[in-house]
Order: C-alpha cells, then structure tokens, then sequence
C-alpha cells in the first residue's frame, strides 16, 4: 500500500514545521551571537522557502503554526478521540435499540447499508477536511459499524464464532489508518492481527480458538512478525506508524513472559512449574535489556522506552518475590528506590559511552 | 488533506472489503441453510429459555432463545442444576482420548492432575437427544431417589417442607413437568459416523460444542480421568420478527436450567443445517 503514495503526511508536515520554527530560532541565536552572517538576499530565499512550506501545510494539513496552536491542537486530539469512542458506541447501542423492530432482511439491508455509508462519509469528510479531527471521527464510526455488521450476522443468523472475522476487520481498519492517516485505526488492525495470529497458533495445539489467552506462549509468533512488519514495509511516508507496531510487538512479547515468569501452570512447557518460571524471568530479563540495547543502536526511542519500562518491572518482580516479606516495609521500598538511582548511574554511564546517542525517531 | 492513495482506489477496495465480507458470511448462512436440515427438533418451554439479560441488554437487541440442554452425571443423586452441566456417563477416559486428549499418565499420579488441568478445550461435534432414554433414565433416578427419601422420611417423621424427601418430591414433580428433556449423550469428531449411530434426525441433534477434561477422585471412589462439556456452540438462537409474536405471547422462563412452573407452553420447530448451525423454522404458542 506504501508504494502508492508520495504524498507527505499531516504528522509529516507537522515535524517539519516544529523544524523549521526551531531552525529560525538558532539561527537567529547565532547570529546575535555573531557565529554566522547570512546575508539579505540569502535570509531572503530561507525566508521565502519556509514561509512556502508552511503556507502550503497549513492550506493542506491545518498544521499548527506556533507553540500555543500546538497546545489547542493537543487538547483536539483528546477530544477527537473520546468522541470516537462515544459515537461508535452510539452506534451499537442504537443498533441494540431498534433491532427488534425489523425483519430479518431488513437487518441485513441496515447491517451492510451502515458500513458502506460511513465508509462513504468518512472519505468524502476527508476530502473536505485538512486537519484529520472530523476525519479521524468518521473513520472509527465506520470501523465500528463494520464491526457490528459482521457481529451482529452472526448473532442473527447464529452463526459458530469464529476467529477468521478478525481478518477483515483487521483490513478495513489498516486500509482506513493508511488512508486517512489515523494511528488510532492502525492500532485497532494491529490488535485484530495479534488476535487472529494468536488464536492461530493456540488451535495447532487442538484447543478451541477462543481458548488462545489462557496460553500466553501463543502471542509469541504476533509479537515477533509484528516488530518485523516495519522492518519489512517501509513506513518511512507515515510517520508515528513503525514505533506504534514497535511498542504492540514489545507489548505482546513482554506481557505474556510476565504471566508466565510468575504463573508457570499456564505454560505449554512440561516442565515444574519453578523451573518454567525461573526460565521466564531470565528471557523477561534478558529480552528487556535487549530491547533496550536493540533501540539505543536503532534510534528507536519506544523501543527503549518499553524495555527499560518492562526491565524496572521485571526487576520489581522479583523484589517483591524475595523481599516482600521478610523485609520491614520501610526498607523493601528504600531497596527499590536506590535501585533505581543505580539503574539511573548505569544509564547515564553508557548515554556518556554514547550509546544512547542520536535521534529517536 | 491531501490523499495518500487515490481516493477512487481506497473506496474500490473499502467496498469490495465490505461486499466481499457479507457475501461470505451470507453465503455461508445459504450453505448451512440448503438443502435437507441435518436435524429437526421441536422444542418447548422446558427446552428453551430466553437468553440471560444483564444490566445493557435490557435495552432490546432482538430476543434469543437459549437452548436448555443437559446432561445424566455421573453423579446420580444430583438434583441441582449446576450438576446438570457435570461430567456424562459417557465421557470417559476412551471417548476423551478419541477427541484428542492425552489421558496417558495413570490418573492417581500427580503428573496426570498436572496434565488435565493444563488440557485446554477441544473442539468436538455433540450430540443431543431429545426426549429419549436419556431423559427416562433421569425420570427413573427423581423417582428412585424421592421414593427412597419418602422412605426415610417416614421412619424418622421428617416430611414437611424444606426436607429431603419434600425436596426429591418437588425435583420429580419438576422432572416430569418442567426439566429440559434435552441431553448431550454423546461427542465425536466424525459427523457421519455419530449420524450412522443416531439416524433419528427428529430426536437427536449433531452441533457443534467443547469438551474438557477433569480428573475425579477421592471419598473412597477410583481416581479417574473424566470430562465435561464446556459448551455448545450457538446455545442462543436467534427468533426472527415473524415468530416473535407467538414466542412472546408465551411466559418464558428468563433464567437457563429447569423452566418455571406455570411458563405458558409453547413449541419451536429448531433446525440444523450443514453446519450443525440451528434456526427457527416454525413456533406456536400451543393450547393451555
């Protein structure tokens, strides 16, 4: 899907305006510092250049200009978000409402007729939009009318559940978040995916798909294709889109060796459930810090971020495992914090080794 | 905003997706749906209930019956009905082990109440019997049991209300007039074969369900692999507006298990299609 488009995106445009404003500000720095002279004609051409690139953004993103339109722009995100939330939950309780009320083909008519007529609306409000707010509504409005469509056959014709819904919902919500940009909708097809995978691997074993949670082992092939998806698909055009696969891949890696180094009965193992734990917490242990190592020399901040994050709950862990009770309060909290002021020092230590260094993008 | 694809494609694609989607999903209802139903049922109050409502779903949502199906335990003194939902007769360690499951440690071994609890369920086809020696033998067990607590209760002067005999009584009283009459009698992986073993299509069923595996021991009873059936797929049927009237005009019991005394009777023809999915073909409210 990446390779039809050019076309910079609206978070694209933005990081480029944030640039050209911090540019302007050093540069300007500089020069009452006397490091650099630029002359008229060549202040001119910069000038002429950037105002160009903004005008242009701002007639089609609605970029935000300066610090404080960021600021209001932060608080319409919050609220695009939770009004998405609330119209899509509009939706299925005014589906639940009146579903009585109508014959069997005149469900199906409504079903298929509202998730073709939002999908419809939320790219002609794109078109007509340049901030992506009202777009950003309409898209979830249409994935939750999707959603309710297949759902809601199913309940009317009785239909055996199955996993294989996940597939198409996972498709319409990627093709809206690569569409309309929408980080929101990329997470949401993420998620069917690491389902649809997981249940996947969890029936190899012979158990019933909906069963796949009460093994976390089986999110371990999601967790590994999806921290390889923007690896393999450049996502270079959509900015923000590889670290949030990132964080889900890390996030469906960490979470299950979590249950599993602390419930060991829920393992496919056949081992004691010790030894399965113990094995659990030194992968926990061992992938933390690798991630944290893997994101340092890739730049990639989440990724440090979520394996730093995990290593301090890891560690906590086992803390609490050793100490919890026969330490006095007092002290068990004292040991947590120094650990991590010492956590703090040999982070410091290698950001010196320039280890950390660079850009997180 | 500027495109990132051309508009026309992404609308192209959205509506193939949805299209092509529904047509699935709908083609897959017509397949279930041709041709002669696998089974036909008629089911009554006692069999049907309407599905459990919480807090939201009181708002509407269409009505759903739920299919009261049960099973003889192995317990035989059971008479509530949780126990209903317990470990059949017929599913021991030779049936779990031909549904895929590996009762191969010796079930007194600490090992084997490892492996059972970590046996997640497996898919399986289930077959309920309507009305038949599996209900007359739970009839059989009420009335040995209410005979034998009459019995007690007559050497030792306790038979008012709250006793055990008054409590078998009442429990035959229901097993006669209001217990579902629907039993899970057995479970295969192969349709064909369990539709050779039960070719009544108006008395038995063939759906879709899961089975678990259990472990019984203890009270002085031989340690033993045993199993349960978790669930049955698409327990909750779906009744279309044109037989909404008919099912309505009846008192439905609003809890699954035994049907209330008095609930207005009434019979739903359910059917079963190629793919053990059911559907109301017909409903009446019958005569009081």
């Amino acid at each position: 899907m990446c390779a039809f488009m050019s076309e910079p995106s609206r978070t694209a445009a933005q990081e480029r305006a944030d640039e050209i404003r911090v540019f302007g500000d050093e540069l300007a720095r500089l020069e009452r510092e006397g490091v650099v002279a630029l002359t008229a004609a060549q202040r001119e051409a910069i000038g002429a250049h950037h105002r160009g690139l903004l005008a242009r953004f701002a007639q089609d993103f609605d970029i935000d200009r300066d610090a404080r339109a960021k600021q209001l722009s932060l608080g319409m995100r919050i609220a695009s978000f939770l009004g998405a939330l609330a119209l899509a939950a509009s939706v299925f309780f005014l589906f639940r409402q009146f579903w009585d009320r109508f014959s069997t083909i005149a469900q199906v008519v409504i079903l298929i007729g509202a998730a073709l007529g939002t999908f419809g609306a939320t790219l002609w409000i794109q078109a007509r939009e340049s901030s992506g707010y009202f777009t950003k509504l309409a898209a979830m409005v249409a994935f939750a009318c999707f959603v309710i469509n297949i759902a809601l056959l199913g309940q009317i014709f009785n239909i055996t559940p199955s996993d294989k819904a996940l597939i198409p919902w996972a498709a319409f919500a990627l093709l809206l978040a690569y569409t309309c940009d929408l980080r929101l909708l990329l997470a949401a097809g993420i998620l069917c995916i690491i389902s649809w995978i997981s249940a996947r691997t969890g029936t190899w074993s012979g158990m019933y798909w909906l069963h796949f949670g009460e093994r976390p082992e089986n999110f371990f092939p999601a967790a590994v294709i999806m921290f390889l998806v923007p690896q393999v698909i450049p996502h270079g055009r959509f900015t923000g889109f590889g670290p949030i696969y990132r964080v889900f891949a890390l996030l469906t890696l960490f979470l299950p060796i979590l249950v599993l180094a602390n419930w060991g009965r829920v393992s496919y193992l056949d081992f004691e459930e010790n030894t399965i734990e113990g094995f659990y917490q030194v992968m926990g242990f061992a992938l933390s810090a690798g991630a944290i190592w893997l994101g340092a020399r890739r730049h990639w901040g989440e990724v440090v971020n979520t394996g730093s994050a995990f290593f301090v709950i890891f560690l906590y862990t086992k803390f609490f495992d050793w100490w919890w009770e026969i330490m006095p309060k007092y002290l068990f909290f004292l040991v947590l914090g120094l650990t991590a002021v010492l956590l703090l020092f040999i982070m410091r230590r290698l950001r010196a080794k320039g280890l950390f260094g660079g850009s997180t993008r | 905003m500027t495109p990132t694809w051309s508009r026309g494609r992404t609308l192209a694609a959205g509506i193939a997706l949805i299209a092509l989607t529904n047509a699935v999903a709908l083609g897959g209802v017509a397949w279930n749906r041709s041709g002669e139903p696998e089974s036909v049922l008629k089911l009554t109050q006692r069999e049907l209930s309407r599905s459990r409502e919480f807090g939201l779903d009181r708002e509407g949502g269409g009505l759903q019956l739920y299919v009261n199906w049960r099973v003889l335990s192995t317990e035989r003194d059971s008479e509530l009905y949780w126990n209903f939902h317990g470990a059949p007769e017929w599913l021991d360690e030779a049936k779990l082990a031909s549904l895929g499951f590996d009762v191969s440690p010796p079930p007194a071994t600490p090992k084997a109440s490892w492996r059972y609890e970590r046996q997640l369920p497996r898919e399986a086809l289930v077959v309920l019997e309507l009305d038949g020696p599996a209900y007359q033998k739970a009839l059989e067990r009420a009335r040995e049991r209410a005979a034998k607590q009459a019995a007690k209760g007559a050497q030792t002067g306790k038979t008012g209300p709250g006793t055990p005999a008054e409590q078998a009584a009442n429990f035959l009283k229901n097993e006669e007039t209001t217990n579902s009459r629907l039993f899970a009698v057995d479970a295969g992986r192969d349709a064909r074969a369990l539709r050779a073993k039960y070719p009544d299509r108006t008395r038995y069923a063939i759906v879709q369900g899961t089975v678990r595996t259990s472990y019984q021991t203890g009270r002085g009873k031989e340690a033993r692999w045993t199993g349960y059936i978790e669930g049955i797929q698409n327990a909750q049927v779906n009744v279309p507006l044109e037989f909404r009237k008919a099912i309505e005009s009846a008192r439905i019991s609003r809890r699954p298990g035994p049907a209330v005394q008095g609930a207005a009777p009434f019979e739903v023809t359910v059917a079963f299609g190629r793919r053990f999915e059911p559907w109301i073909v017909a409903a009446s409210a019958a005569a009081k």
